[in-house]
């Protein structure tokens, strides 16, 4: 069974939107964070800070930047960005990306993360509110005639929007899919795909997530779920506080983050660098509840034990863990339970780092932009650190490499991403010589 | 592998037989529909479906979105009860989920009274965000975002048949329940769990979702709502000997485009059966396909399929049920699981394409006794 490499990255977030800004500012313990209002007139509303994805530019895009005209769909923008970004560092160009992609010897898939698509305010406006009677009920006949025109904003709402333009601009035919595995959804793709190239399904395929919910509805959605810091006692890079006694919730953020895996064989046959392994992929289901876990992190540990199985690793292989970490109060006892039953209490188990901390929750996206730091971390022999643990909870007792970097000669990282509805996803990642 | 148990809810009927019978006396699901002044001139629409009544849950049901309350009935006709892993007698951990749901656009109903809440009092044309975070919240039902959560579907499955295993949750392509299929089979391949509990669901008799589906172009088929639901393991008299996934060329850069238009005239299609049935090494004697009215799309179909079956029987089962988007693929599957079971056919295609071009095959046999 072939293993599986990676030889692209591409990654938007709030640190930057380039791999090696991204690498450099995640070591300096730099945060994304900064004001809501920079979203949207926040004056109404309670939560004020958010992780953008910096000075997002569309153009960025090249001459793709004309497909998202027009349609507000900013994540899908990030998404084909660092698909492209990833693409272009595996195969040099985007005509050798062709060239490879389309042989007809070559099968090459797509699953990529992407979560539920909100309205806009502009499309409420004219989707909705032109179709309400002043009494607030629905007039079905003003909405026909409303949704009568063309609004090239309402492409958007197809989720498989990113994949059908990578089959249309690279020539992709293998599998095509989008997971819609909440805040899981990212790490879930990576590894499924990673299992299609040792299965034979393909030889390569471009993996990972992006979301943008950064906007009126969004948020609101989550506040109504009770899952966002409401702090207003701090700057903004200090509202996300994983596994510190005072957090009370996790910060919003957005991105992308893509990779292209390749079977080993297939990429060394074309002679490509090896950035990073995926060696496995172990997902669980809580059923517990729908937005938290059991308090033993019993989900993640069969999580966390399936991917250790399908690399072939015993939990003390792993040198250190990218937690999911959100910063709620019961994900990062949970999380930190399910960490010790697996790996041990402080001293046996690994460092755990929080990307969280510094980036935010990018939902569906999480886990892809958390693997592609945690590659990086792996590259650069340095754990990122969990920003602002200043007051560790009592319940929360591993090593998270609080406030500053940490040199380490780290071989292998395993990546936690869990999501609303119970789902649970964990990777297991290598550097480029493992 | 093998499929130990099927489930299905459909404009034909509620439940796996129900369904069934309705299929082989020639009846169809499609029926005029009319509600809240939503008219259509035929919808498919699941028969006699009580949520309340029929699920095994009843204070649930509110939690639930269409979607997942016809999931859930499915999934536990598909398990023959709520408790798979003790009638089975192995560990919940080593149950999978694994499905596809149609979530991309949210059901008014689930957002209206928010909206009329956060008009601008002093222009009802504008959204106010002032009006959107006072009277639109409290408008807003704290329950709908739980409702639209793009898994929530698979959760709720979940946890009413007390799944642990190993998961997969898919978006609404109509390839999607194929993909979860694969999906599935490669978690039992892999010994990742020992049974899967594999599910497809979607509503589209829904104002909004019925725009954007015309949007896309899929204007050959009547919009239709349904689930269906396999229980895959280790014993069962159809067998699954082959899943295939692929990806057509889509001859321009929106999704909507690959219903009637791609750009190979449908040779990654035939390339895709041809491997499937090959990998199955059987011959197909029925294919259940993807057809959907369309003319250019279904001619690609046809031809792709007579490369694999140059005679014999083609099965839509659009014209009758409607298009169900995240069910309809493994709806297909079921219907394939009942005729084998009934001797109209021993080996099986089942074809399914989605709107970024996306494809899945699966081939099932029935086992020789």
């Amino acid at each position: 069974m072939s293993r599986v490499v990676v030889t692209g990255m591409g990654i938007a977030c709030p640190l930057g939107v380039d791999v090696e800004t991204v690498a450099a500012a995640q070591q300096a313990g730099l945060s994304g964070a900064g004001p809501m209002a920079d979203a949207f007139d926040n004056s109404a509303f309670e939560i004020r800070t958010a992780c953008r994805v910096p000075e997002w530019d569309r153009s960025l895009l090249g001459s793709a930047a004309e497909h998202f005209a027009g349609c507000g769909d900013r994540k899908g923008e990030f998404g084909f960005y660092a698909a492209q970004r990833a693409l272009r560092q595996a195969f040099g160009s985007d005509e050798r990306t062709r060239a490879v992609i389309s042989a007809p010897t070559t099968r090459a898939g797509l699953h990529t993360a992407s979560g539920l698509v909100s309205s806009l305010v502009a499309e409420g406006e004219t989707d909705v509110l032109a179709c309400l009677r002043p009494d607030g009920s629905f007039d079905y006949e003003a909405s026909l005639a409303a949704l009568a025109g063309a609004n090239p904003r309402r492409s958007r709402h197809f989720t498989d929007r990113v994949n059908h333009l990578l089959a249309w601009t690279y020539g992709f035919d293998g599998p095509s899919l989008v997971n819609h595995g909440a805040c899981a959804a990212g790490a879930v793709a990576i590894g499924t795909a990673a299992r299609w190239i040792r299965q034979g399904r393909c030889d390569l395929a471009v993996v990972g997530g992006f979301e943008s919910m950064i906007h009126p509805f969004g948020v609101l959605s989550f506040q109504l779920l009770g899952a966002l810091s409401e702090r207003t006692d701090c700057v903004h890079h200090e509202v996300s506080r994983p596994f510190d006694r005072q957090r009370d919730g996790f910060v919003i953020g957005e991105g992308a983050g893509m990779l292209v895996l390749e079977s080993e064989s297939f990429a060394a046959a074309r002679g490509a660098e090896v950035l990073g392994l995926v060696h496995g992929l172990g997902t669980s289901l809580d059923s517990y509840r729908t937005t938290a876990p059991p308090p033993d992190g019993r989900g993640a540990v069969v999580a966390m034990q399936a991917a250790l199985a399908e690399a072939g690793l015993r939990p003390g292989d792993i040198d250190w863990i990218n937690a999911h970490g959100t910063g709620t109060p019961l994900n990062d006892s949970a999380e930190t339970a399910g960490i010790r039953t697996v790996f041990g209490g402080r001293g046996q188990a690994p460092p755990v780092t929080s990307s969280k901390s510094a980036i935010g929750h990018a939902v569906a996206a999480a886990g892809a932009v958390e693997a592609v730091l945690s590659l990086l971390a792996l590259r650069d022999g340095s754990l990122p650190p969990t920003l602002n643990l200043h007051d560790p909870d009592p319940e929360c007792d591993l090593d998270y490499v609080p406030l500053v970097a940490r040199p380490a000669d780290a071989r292998f990282a395993l990546s936690n991403s869990f999501g609303f509805g119970g789902v649970n996803g964990s990777l297991v990642l290598g550097r480029a010589d493992t | 592998m093998f499929v130990a148990g099927v489930g299905v809810a459909s404009p034909l009927g509620l439940g796996w037989h129900a369904s069934v019978d309705g299929w082989l006396r020639g009846a169809s699901g499609l029926r005029p529909f009319s509600k809240d002044g939503l008219e259509l001139a035929q919808a498919g629409v699941v028969p006699d479906f009580r949520p309340r009544k029929q699920l095994p849950d009843r204070k649930a049901v509110k939690l639930m979105s269409r979607e997942a309350q016809l999931l859930v009935y499915a999934a536990v006709e598909a398990c023959g009860g709520t408790d798979p892993a003790q009638r089975l007698g192995v560990d919940p951990e080593r149950i999978g989920g694994f499905a596809a749901a149609g979530y991309e656009v949210t059901p008014l109903g689930e957002v209206l009274d928010m909206f009329a809440g956060s008009r601008d009092p002093l222009d009802p044309s504008r959204l106010s965000l002032d009006a959107l975070f006072s009277t639109g919240r409290a408008a807003y039902n704290p329950l709908s975002p739980l409702k639209t959560l793009p898994n929530m579907a698979l959760f709720h499955a979940a946890l009413t048949l007390g799944l642990r295993g190993p998961h997969l949750a898919l978006g609404s392509s109509p390839a999607a329940g194929l993909a979860a299929l694969a999906g599935a089979v490669d978690a039992l391949d892999d010994d990742t769990c020992d049974y899967a509990v594999v599910g497809g669901a979607d509503a589209q008799v829904e104002l909004f979702r019925l725009h954007y589906m015309e949007e896309a172009g899929v204007v050959g088929s009547r919009p239709a709502e349904g689930a269906a639901a396999l229980l895959l393991g280790d014993a069962g008299d159809v067998e699954i000997l082959a899943v295939q996934l692929g990806q057509e060329p889509p001859a321009g850069p929106m999704p909507g485009e690959a219903y009637s238009v791609v750009s190979d005239g449908g040779a990654r299609r035939e390339a895709l059966y041809r491997r499937v049935v090959e990998q199955a090494g059987c011959a197909v004697d029925l294919v259940i396909a993807d057809l959907w009215g369309l003319p250019q799309r279904d001619g690609f179909e046809r031809r792709a399929v007579t490369t694999v079956m140059p005679e014999g029987p083609i099965l839509a089962t659009r014209p009758r049920l409607g298009h169900m988007g995240a069910a309809h693929g493994l709806f297909d599957v079921a219907l394939a699981v009942a005729l084998i079971q009934r001797g109209e056919a021993k080996c099986v295609l089942v074809t399914a394409g989605g709107s970024a071009g996306d494809l899945g095959a699966v081939v099932l046999r029935g086992v020789d006794r």
